[in-house]
C-alpha cells in the first residue's frame, strides 16, 4: 500500500471510528431518555429552546401516559422542526397520544406548525392543550371520546395561526372555544359542528364569525342569521340543541 | 324560531361560563340566561386563563 492509499485508509477507518462513535453517543442519550422505548411520562419533555435538526431525533417512539407541558414552549430556529409531524415522519418515529390521559399544555406556546393526530380518548378533561400556540397551522386529527364526556378548558386561547384541524367524536360538554381561529378552513368547521352531541342540551359552542365567513362564503350577518337552506343554515341548524357563541 | 342575542357595543355576552359577541341560542334557552360585561372584564378572565394554563 502506499503512502497515499495508507492516507486514505486511515481517513475511512477514523471517519468509521469517529461515525461509531456519535452513534454511540446518540444510543446512550436516547436509550437513556427514552428508558429503551418504554417512557411514558413526557411531561416537559421537549420544552423549551435550544432543539434543531441535530438534538430532536427521537429514537423510539413516542407513546406517553402523561404529557403535560410536553412541548411547552418548544422552540427552534431550525426550519426542519416547524412540521412536527413531517420531522417525526422522517425519522421513523410515531407519536402516539392513544394512551395519554394527561394533556395539560401540552403544545402552549410551542413554535412547531404542523402536529399530525392527537388522540385524546384516555383522558377525561383537556386543558390548555393547544393554548397561545401562536405558531400552530395544522392539526391533522384531533379525537376526542365518543361519548361526550371530555370537559375542554382554553384549549384554544390564542392559536390564531390554525388553519385546519379535523375533530373527531364528540363535543358533549361546555368549553370548546375556538373564536381565536379565525382562518380555520370550511372541512374543519364543519367537522367540529358535525362533533356536537345530539343528545345533550343547554350546551355552547364558541365559533370564529371571521372563520365561518370566509369558509363558507357568506356575510357576517349570514353567519349569525344563516338564509334558510345554504350550506351554513344546514349546518347550523344540524345542532340546534346547541347554542352557537359567535366572537 | 332562532333568537339572536347581540352584545352592545364594547360588550361581551355571557352566561358565566361561556363568551361571545352574538349568541344564537339553542331551542329552549332563555335571553335570561345570558347578561353583558365589558371589555376589560372578559380581558380579566382571559388573563385568567392564561395564568391557569401556566406551569405552576
Amino acid at each position: 500500500m502506499n503512502i497515499a492509499d495508507k492516507v486514505l485508509r486511515a481517513k475511512d477507518d477514523f471517519n468509521a471510528v469517529f461515525d461509531a462513535g456519535k452513534q454511540a453517543e446518540y444510543d446512550m442519550f436516547w436509550d437513556s431518555f427514552q428508558e429503551n422505548g418504554n417512557k411514558t411520562t413526557y411531561n416537559y419533555a421537549f420544552a423549551n429552546g435550544g432543539w434543531d435538526a441535530t438534538t430532536f431525533k427521537p429514537k423510539y417512539d413516542i407513546k406517553p401516559k402523561s404529557a403535560q407541558y410536553m412541548f411547552y414552549t418548544f422552540s427552534t430556529s431550525d426550519d426542519k422542526l416547524y412540521d412536527l409531524k413531517s420531522r417525526l415522519d422522517s425519522l421513523g418515529v410515531k407519536l402516539d397520544f392513544s394512551q395519554c390521559t394527561a394533556f395539560n399544555s401540552c403544545f402552549a406556546y410551542s413554535h412547531s406548525q404542523n402536529i399530525g393526530v392527537v388522540d385524546t380518548r384516555s383522558a377525561s378533561s383537556i386543558t390548555g392543550l393547544f393554548a397561545y400556540w401562536g405558531y400552530g397551522r395544522t392539526i391533522e386529527k384531533l379525537i376526542l371520546k365518543d361519548d361526550g364526556s371530555q370537559s375542554f378548558a382554553n384549549n384554544f386561547n390564542d392559536a390564531k395561526l390554525i388553519k385546519h384541524m379535523i375533530v373527531e367524536g364528540v363535543i358533549g360538554k361546555n368549553g370548546f372555544n375556538v373564536q381565536w381561529l379565525t382562518t380555520l378552513d370550511k372541512e374543519s368547521i364543519t367537522s367540529i359542528v358535525n362533533a356536537l352531541s345530539t343528545t345533550t342540551s343547554g350546551l355552547t359552542v364558541t365559533l370564529s364569525k371571521t372563520a365561518i365567513a370566509s369558509a363558507f362564503g357568506i356575510t357576517s350577518t349570514q353567519v349569525e342569521t344563516p338564509t334558510e337552506g345554504s350550506e351554513w343554515y344546514m349546518l347550523r341548524h344540524s345542532k340546534d340543541n346547541w347554542t352557537f357563541s359567535y366572537v | 324560531m332562532e333568537i339572536i342575542i347581540r352584545a352592545s357595543e364594547g360588550m361581551w355576552l355571557t352566561d358565566g361560563e361561556n363568551y361571545g359577541k352574538t349568541i344564537s341560542l339553542a331551542e329552549g334557552v332563555s335571553v335570561e340566561a345570558y347578561h353583558e360585561i365589558t371589555a376589560e372584564e372578559y380581558e380579566k378572565i382571559l388573563e385568567e386563563q392564561k395564568a391557569a394554563i401556566e406551569p405552576m
